[in-house]
């Protein structure tokens, strides 16, 4: 019934009200964050995700037919009747009183877990972007070694989506001219690509 | 990963916004400091038609209330429960479900005559339950879980119940002091359970409200080994009798309820009738 310790960081996101930053950034998950989530969850991805098409070159840009044409992922967002607010996640809970939950908690995307550092130079830094209304970020709000793994391990599993879109990009090129893929079927592909490397398949490498 | 077995549950939802989702202090205390919440976030008090071991006032001729989950806006039975999530295709996930309330976690069973049965009022889809699904070990650990957290709970109800009624006349409290006091209750068997440790707790909850045949605890040949939920109850007691302390000790609720009603049923209700009627049970 014991509660573990929380890190400071922990304890400032847990305790921010307005979780601003669940409303104005889009969500860039990985395909490990889109496999454990789901697998975790039992939903399918395609009900907590939506695409959009990337207006340039991207590792994490898939294909959907013979054309240019690339998408990547994004966590959906709720239906909002809000014109000057952002949706929020569609992860995100709300209280009647006003404060904002994250539903997914430990599950949450590595570039949620990470948020808002970056590794520089070799150094660990604190971002302050725009969308973080309830606190300035410094190095003293987190433990540097937990955040430079926490930003490794995303940079890690953005490297392992990286070849596994690069294998799926290979395969919807060698289909027909006419063959189109929906997110279901890239969805499909990328749940039995991670169930594949969690039984220990290696990653195979990119051919694209 | 987590190696839970599947369960049709997944994306479905409809219990969240079929029921009135009781809780006790400790479901309360847990999300609150797992989801670092104030209890009055996702808390609401209701009033009961009578007077139960779980019902509390906050003046000494107050309503009697229980406490439940909030729902989504007004509280209302058919609304959405405050932690539901709605994802797409009109899929729904709970938003904490890792800490979900004894009653959400042990849904849609029940223990009959010490046998894990569907409740006959669950709204879950035909056959969403295979018959291995019910056998599964987990549901007897979380249906046990909760009788101990309710039982445990009953305690601490009737020492704030105590305390309101030798409060000078014309006192209310406000439902901040109740929670509060939940709080520190909990926090404090919190500390009693870390203790204990896992496994000695599963022993605790295991033969939790178990009685030797005779009902009598006091017997000299009753190994008292076998009855370790005893123990638990009393040092919890201890705990809880620390708050108020120009509060006199309550009659245990919990012993009373096992000494006098060994192998209680839940209510009929709940019961499907072949089950009822294969049990030979009248009523």
């Amino acid at each position: 019934m014991s509660v573990g310790t929380m890190s400071r960081k922990e304890d400032l996101w847990l305790a921010c009200k307005p979780k601003t930053c669940c409303y104005v950034a889009t969500v860039i998950p990985t395909g490990r964050d889109v496999w454990r989530i789901s697998r975790t969850l039992q939903a399918p991805p395609w009900t907590f995700l939506r695409y959009f098409e990337s207006p340039e070159p991207r590792r994490d840009a898939f294909a959907l037919d013979g054309s240019d044409r690339r998408f990547r992922l994004a966590l959906a967002k709720q239906p909002s009747r809000r014109k000057k607010t952002p949706p929020p996640c569609i992860f995100l809970m709300r209280t009647n009183g006003g404060h904002h939950r994250c539903s997914l908690g430990d599950l949450r995307p590595a570039s949620c877990r990470s948020f808002p550092s970056e590794v520089t130079q070799g150094g660990v830094l604190c971002l302050n972007p725009i969308g973080c209304t309830c606190h300035e970020w410094n190095l003293s709000d987190v433990d540097v070694a937990q955040e430079r793994a926490l930003v490794e391990t995303r940079q890690q599993d953005g490297a392992e989506y990286a070849a596994i879109v690069a294998r799926w990009n290979v395969r919807v090129a060698a289909a027909s001219d006419d063959a189109r893929f929906d997110l279901p079927a890239y969805c499909a592909f990328l749940l039995g690509a991670y169930d594949a490397l969690a039984a220990g398949a290696p990653l195979e490498p990119s051919r694209e | 990963m987590s190696d839970a077995p599947t369960t049709p549950c997944g994306t479905c939802g409809i219990c969240c916004r079929s029921y009135v989702v009781p809780v006790n202090g400790y479901d309360i205390w847990l999300i609150s400091t797992r989801e670092r919440l104030n209890p009055e976030e996702f808390i609401v008090a209701y009033p009961l038609p009578k007077k139960n071991a779980e019902s509390f006032h906050l003046s000494k001729d107050g309503f009697n209330c229980a406490l439940a989950l909030a729902k989504k806006g007004e509280f209302a039975i058919e609304r959405d429960c405050t932690f539901l999530v709605q994802l797409g295709g009109g899929h729904a996930r709970c938003g904490i479900y890792e800490h979900r309330p004894g009653a959400c976690r042990t849904y849609p069973m029940t223990l009959f005559r010490n046998a894990v049965i569907q409740r006959k009022d669950s709204r879950c889809p035909p056959n969403a339950w295979s018959e291995e699904a019910k056998r599964w070990p987990s549901w007897r650990v979380s249906l046990k879980r909760m009788d101990m957290t309710f039982d445990v709970y009953h305690e601490v109800v009737a020492r704030w119940n105590a305390r309101v009624d030798q409060s000078p006349e014309g006192t209310t409290y406000p439902l901040t002091t109740y929670l509060n006091y939940l709080m520190n209750v909990y926090d404090r068997l919190g500390q009693l359970d870390a203790q204990l440790g896992e496994e000695a707790l599963a022993r605790v909850r295991e033969n939790w409200a178990a009685l030797p045949e005779h009902g009598d605890l006091s017997d000299e040949s009753v190994n008292h080994d076998q009855y370790p939920w005893v123990t638990y109850l009393s040092a919890a007691r201890e705990i809880i009798d620390e708050f108020y302390p120009d509060v006199a000790s309550q009659v245990s609720i919990a012993l009373l309820r096992a000494t006098a009603n060994q192998g209680t049923d839940p209510p009929r209700h709940l019961i499907p009738d072949d089950v009822w009627e294969a049990a030979g049970a009248k009523g």
